[in-house]
Parts: structure tokens; C-alpha cells; sequence
């Protein structure tokens, strides 16, 4: 298999403005900290995590929409930090995004079909190919060709965000970034969505980095998940793996806090005290150190863990496993 | 029917000897027998027939079309349905939440067997708070921004209960301290904006039982919460269940809430009840088709990366009055019997009922 995306040791820090009535160190909020992943050819890759952890961010810095204060990112071999105006824009058609929520990412003044149209224009393709690829790919989300003069207001969550995801295909691109594409839709509108995204990966050999904080659609539709906590990776597996046989303290707590899928299921349950700690002021050590069930003392708390392989494509950051 | 007036023990006696976490759940089984034997039919809430009507700007809006609905003195009963079919529109009409200029309800609803359309100013403002707690998807609203909490629990305290200020403050940093907000007492002076949501929605949990309600209304109380936040929600409003005895009806549309507290289950569409059961029962046999393609809706565990069954279709509009069973038009079984007339109530064993012709 080949390497479509590769992180290495990306990092995002904000300044934080009033730090000195937080009382915090240096002010710093470490967004993400220290992220490196690969995600290869024609896979699904998760990316898990609380609210707060940083995943959203992992995102953003990739397609630099955010800046990474450091750390590079590698398309196909590309470096997207140190590449010309020229190849960004050529890598741009590759790599696109569906957001959360489609209201706020359609420009309301605009009518579906100018918003599909937009993204072709700006990218300078031709005009009867941009009506053809949109044609072809209403019929994939399963609307009506009348819809395209509909304004956003006028539809459901879930019709748009079907074509948020026909916006994101105009391009033809390799590699989606679908940030919480489905946390804002009801189960049943939830279930087409998500096997729409499938069925156009499967048609068009797609690369995903799909992130959310919903386990079970994380666990339908990955291959390999990456788990992160307060800005660092804490775990990642293969899918079955991750979610048979975590290693990580914190993935099996995240993992146990998982609803029932039926009221006689018997389940262990790990509940974690308190909820996680401020980014603007990490624990030393592991991240997790401070909350972890399994914490053994010193180590825990002062050296902070590297991802050791601790399977087949299984990493995990935990000093238990050093 | 008759109804029974349960025993109420005190908060803070019943806290200290039920410390120890969790009972089993046979162990509420035989609560509830106690509370209510099963020879007595005894409800705490009775809703029958209720529908409710809000007057918008684009006409009459048929929000509820017709609920009955019961929840037994100490029991979890779930109410689960997708955005749009009417859950949240019927909790608030228990407590009578709406504006009244711009609704109307009509049917009924017997709360310990009071009637609650019938209630004075004067009364209504003692069941709600009182007699009933409610709890709200996003706590950072439901809460005053310029306020510390503590006061907030404190003067809910002082309005409901006649308590002083320091009687109240003692009250309320016991209350913090059942719902595990520790250390109460520096707790008790932070503002909201210095808690994080699930704190926040454990200062809501202690507002809502601080009158020892004989019912919580939660209305999606874990939504906005993550997951290992709303395991420790969920963990909390079951022990006050059982410690207190206190029935809670349960608003979600997540099932899998559902399963981790519920004893009964009622699933909604479009604004009315189309099945309803005791939990195991709707998981293990759901039997109208709704619930059915519902449950199929939401991803396995361990299922693979089979295609999801999704519903085709939209919701019935909300504004035009429908007689016929109103989920005929997405149903995989519909026939002819759906169109004409409302759907048949059925009996499907102890306590389970369907709606539907078939």
C-alpha cells in the first residue's frame, strides 16, 4: 500500500490572550502537540477525541487552514508548508472538505447549483464539464435535478449535507477531509449519509481522514483510528483492533463510556473522574497521567510517552507498554 | 385507576444510607414492587390524549397529535424519536411551558392524579419545581451568565422551600456534593462560565432535584455532552432514581441512552406515540416498522462495514392535520388498511403496545 498523507510532529499553538489572570504557565494552548500519522491509499482514516482534544485543529493544519506552528505535512511526497503558489493550487483540487454543519458552510444568498458551480469556476474548469460532473453527481447523492435553485434555507440537514458532499466531489479530488460530517443529522438521515460517502469512495477510490467523536460511526466506517487526548495521540490501531483489543488506558475508558447497543448487554464500564485537563496548562508528563486508572507513579507523571508498535499497525503512547 | 401518594423520604438521610454505588437491577425491580404493587394500577403521570397546537407565523402547527402516555412512580421511562417529532413539545406541555397566548392543548394530563390543565397560577408554580424538575439539553442557557451557581441552587431553595440564605447555602453544597461537584463549598461561588458543560449540567441535575421532585423531566440531558461525560451523567441521574425514587422521564434520540437507563421505552413520529414498552421488549421484538427501521439505523458494533438500512422519505408536514397513520407514506409494509382512519392500538404483551393497522 502506498502513502497518500503523512504527518510529521505537527503542532498548532495558540497564544492565549489573558494567561496571566488564568494563571497559567507561558500562556501557551497546545492545540495539538506533537501529531505524526500516515494514512494510506484508499482508506478511511478516524481521528477520535473529546471535544477539546484537538482534532478539529489536526484537520485544519493539514489542509492549512490553519497554520501548524510546526511540523510538516507530506502529499504524496509534497510538502504542503514549503510548496509555491502554483502546486498549492493543483494540490487544493486534490484535497477537499465537507464540514459539520452545512448550513453554515453554504453561502445562504447563493442557490445550490452557484455554489457547486463556484468551487469548478474558481478552480478553471470548463464549464460543460463542470454541468456534467454535477449531473453525475446529483444522481449519486440522490436528488432531484430541481433542487440545484433551491437556497440552503430551504432544505434539510441532511439533503444538505448530501451535497456538501457532491460540492466536495466537483473536483474530482483524492483525498476528503470530512470533519464531523454526520454529529448534526438524525440517526436515519445519519445511516444515507454515511453510506453515500462510502459508495463514493468505493466508485471514485477515495482517501477519507474522517473525524468525529461519535465511536459507532467512527467504528462503521474506518479502517484505522487514531485516538487523541488533549492534543496528543494516544493510540493507533486498525479498527477492529482498536476497539477488540486497546491497549491505551484512555481508549478502553473512551470506549467502555459507549452506550449500550442493548439493555442486557453486559458491560464493563470505566468512568473517569473529573473531566480533561486545560490545554492551557498540561500535565507534565502523559496527558492522560492525571485521570488514568492505570497510572504506576513517577514515570507517569514526569516523562511523556512516545507511540511504541505494540501490534500489527498497532501503536500506542502509554509507558505501560515501555 | 386509583392513585397511590408514594413515600418520600428525606435527600440527605436517604444518601448516606445508599452510599455504595449502584444497585442491581433487580434491586429496583423490587423497589418499584414495593413503591407500587403491581395488584394496584398507580400512576405517577397519566397523559391521555393530549395534543397541542402552537400558533406560528405559518398557520397552526399540529406539534402533538394525540400522546398517551404513563410513567409509573419510580421508573426511567425513555422517549426517543428523530428532530421534529414532537418530544421536546410534550415535555413542556407537562409542565405547561408554553406560551399560552400561542398554544392549545387539549386531551389531558393527571399528574398524581390532579388534573394539570386545570391548575391555578398560584399551584402550577408550585408543581413546576416542586412536585417536577426539569433538566435541559444546553445547561450554559438554562442558567443565569452573571450569577454564581450556588446562589442560583440557593435561591431556588429560598423561593420554593422558604429556606434562609445560610440554611439554603447548607442545603446547596450538600446538594453539589450528591451530584459529585466537589469541593462544594468553593464550587458554590464560581459563575457558570467557569465550569466546564458537564459540570454544568450536574449543577442543573442538583437545581431540578434540590425540591425533591417526584418526577425529572430530563429533555436530552447528555446531547451536548462527550461520551465519557454523558456515561457519568447517565451514571448519576440512575443512582438518584434509585436513591430518591424519583420517576424520570427521558428525552433522547439516542437509543443507545436509552438501553444504559430506561425501564420503558416510548418511541415517537410525527408527534405521536407509535410504540411503547418496557425496554428489552422494544430492543428484542420491536414491533411497528418505524421503530424497527429505526433501530437499524444506528451502526453495530462488530457489524462490518455492511451498508446501513436507511428511511426514505421525509417527515409529514407539520402544518396540515392528518387522521391516517402518518408513517404509511415511508413504510416498507405499508397497505390499504394504513390510509383509512387512525392507526389500531395493539397489545403485544405485558405493557407493550403498538400503534399500527397491520
Amino acid at each position: 500500500m502506498t502513502v497518500l498523507l503523512k504527518t510529521e510532529n505537527l503542532k498548532k499553538y495558540y497564544r492565549a490572550k489573558n494567561h496571566k489572570a488564568a494563571g497559567k504557565k507561558n500562556g501557551l494552548l497546545r492545540a495539538v502537540d506533537g501529531v505524526s500519522f500516515e494514512i494510506e491509499k484508499g482508506t478511511v482514516f478516524g481521528v477520535v477525541g473529546e471535544s477539546g482534544s484537538g482534532k478539529s485543529t489536526i484537520g485544519r493544519c493539514i489542509l492549512n487552514l490553519t497554520r501548524p506552528t510546526a511540523g510538516n505535512t507530506f502529499y504524496e511526497g509534497v510538502n504542503l508548508g514549503a510548496c509555491g503558489k502554483k502546486e498549492w493550487a493543483a494540490l487544493q483540487r486534490k484535497m477537499q472538505v465537507i464540514f459539520q454543519n452545512p448550513y453554515s458552510s453554504f453561502n445562504p444568498l447563493m442557490t445550490i447549483g452557484q455554489s457547486l458551480q463556484e468551487v469548478g469556476r474558481v478552480h478553471r474548469m470548463e464549464k460543460r464539464e463542470i454541468g456534467e460532473r454535477i449531473a453525475w453527481l446529483l444522481e449519486g447523492i440522490e436528488l432531484p435535478l430541481d433542487s440545484l435553485s433551491r437556497k440552503p434555507q430551504e432544505l434539510s440537514g441532511g439533503q444538505l449535507q448530501r451535497f456538501a458532499i457532491a460540492r466536495s466531489l466537483v473536483l474530482k479530488p483524492d483525498f476528503i477531509l470530512a470533519d464531523e460530517p454526520v454529529s448534526a443529522l438524525d440517526v436515519s438521515v445519519q445511516a444515507h449519509v454515511l453510506n453515500l460517502l462510502l459508495s463514493f469512495k468505493e466508485k471514485l477510490g477515495l482517501t477519507i481522514l474522517f473525524i468525529s467523536h461519535e465511536l459507532a460511526v467512527v467504528e462503521h466506517v474506518c479502517d484505522t483510528v487514531a485516538v487523541v487526548y488533549l492534543g496528543k495521540i494516544m493510540e493507533i490501531a486498525p479498527v477492529d483492533d482498536l476497539f477488540g483489543r486497546m491497549k491505551h488506558p484512555y481508549s478502553r475508558a473512551l470506549i467502555s463510556a459507549k452506550p449500550k447497543e442493548h439493555p442486557l448487554q453486559n458491560k464493563e464500564r470505566i468512568l473517569l473522574k473529573g473531566s480533561p485537563q486545560d490545554a492551557l496548562d498540561p500535565p507534565s508528563g502523559c496527558r492522560f497521567a492525571p485521570r488514568c486508572p492505570s497510572r504506576f507513579g513517577e514515570l507517569c507523571e514526569k516523562e511523556v510517552p512516545v507511540l511504541k508498535q505494540v501490534g500489527n499497525a498497532h501503536y500506542a503512547a502509554c509507558h505501560l507498554y515501555s | 385507576m386509583r392513585t397511590v401518594q408514594i413515600p418520600y423520604t428525606m435527600f440527605s438521610e436517604d444518601r448516606r444510607s445508599s452510599q455504595g454505588g449502584l444497585g442491581g437491577a433487580s434491586e429496583g425491580a423490587q423497589r418499584l414492587n414495593e413503591l407500587c404493587p403491581p395488584e394496584l394500577e398507580c400512576l405517577l403521570l397519566d397523559i391521555q390524549g393530549l395534543r397541542v397546537d402552537l400558533m406560528t407565523a405559518r398557520g397552526v402547527g399540529y406539534a402533538v397529535r394525540g400522546v398517551d402516555l404513563e410513567v409509573k412512580p419510580g421508573e426511567v421511562l425513555g422517549v426517543v424519536g428523530e428532530s421534529g417529532c414532537g418530544k421536546s413539545v410534550m415535555a413542556k406541555a407537562i409542565v405547561r411551558l408554553h406560551d399560552a397566548g400561542r398554544t392549545r392543548y387539549s386531551g389531558r394530563i393527571l399528574f398524581s392524579g390532579r388534573d394539570v390543565f386545570a391548575m391555578r397560577e398560584k399551584e402550577l408554580e408550585a408543581f413546576r419545581g416542586g412536585e417536577t424538575g426539569m433538566i435541559f439539553q444546553d445547561p450554559q442557557s438554562a442558567l443565569n451568565p452573571i450569577l454564581p451557581v450556588g446562589e442560583q441552587i440557593a435561591e431556588t431553595l429560598r423561593v420554593k422551600r422558604g429556606f434562609s440564605w445560610k440554611q439554603a447555602r447548607q442545603e446547596t453544597c450538600e446538594l453539589l456534593e450528591a451530584v459529585e461537584i466537589f469541593p462544594a463549598e468553593a464550587r458554590y461561588a464560581q459563575y457558570p462560565f467557569e465550569m466546564s458543560g458537564g459540570m454544568l449540567q450536574r449543577v442543573m441535575i442538583a437545581m431540578a432535584v434540590s425540591c425533591k421532585p417526584k418526577l425529572l423531566i430530563a429533555d436530552e440531558p447528555t446531547t451536548a455532552l462527550d461520551v465519557t461525560i454523558q456515561a457519568q451523567i447517565l451514571d448519576l441521574l440512575r443512582r438518584l432514581n434509585r436513591q430518591l425514587g424519583m420517576s424520570i422521564l427521558l428525552i433522547t434520540h439516542n437509543f443507545g441512552v436509552v438501553a444504559e437507563i430506561c425501564d420503558r421505552v416510548a418511541v415517537m413520529y410525527a408527534g405521536r406515540v407509535v410504540e411503547c414498552g418496557g425496554v428489552v421488549d422494544v430492543f428484542d421484538a420491536p414491533a411497528h416498522p418505524y421503530t424497527q427501521a429505526l433501530l437499524n439505523c444506528v451502526p453495530k458494533s462488530g457489524g462490518g462495514k455492511n451498508v446501513l438500512r436507511s428511511i426514505p422519505g421525509t417527515l409529514p408536514d407539520l402544518y396540515q392535520k392528518f387522521d391516517q397513520c402518518l408513517f404509511a407514506e415511508r413504510c416498507p409494509h405499508a397497505g390499504d388498511a394504513c390510509g383509512a382512519g387512525a392507526p389500531k392500538r395493539e397489545g403485544r404483551g405485558e405493557g407493550h403496545v403498538v400503534y399500527c393497522s397491520l
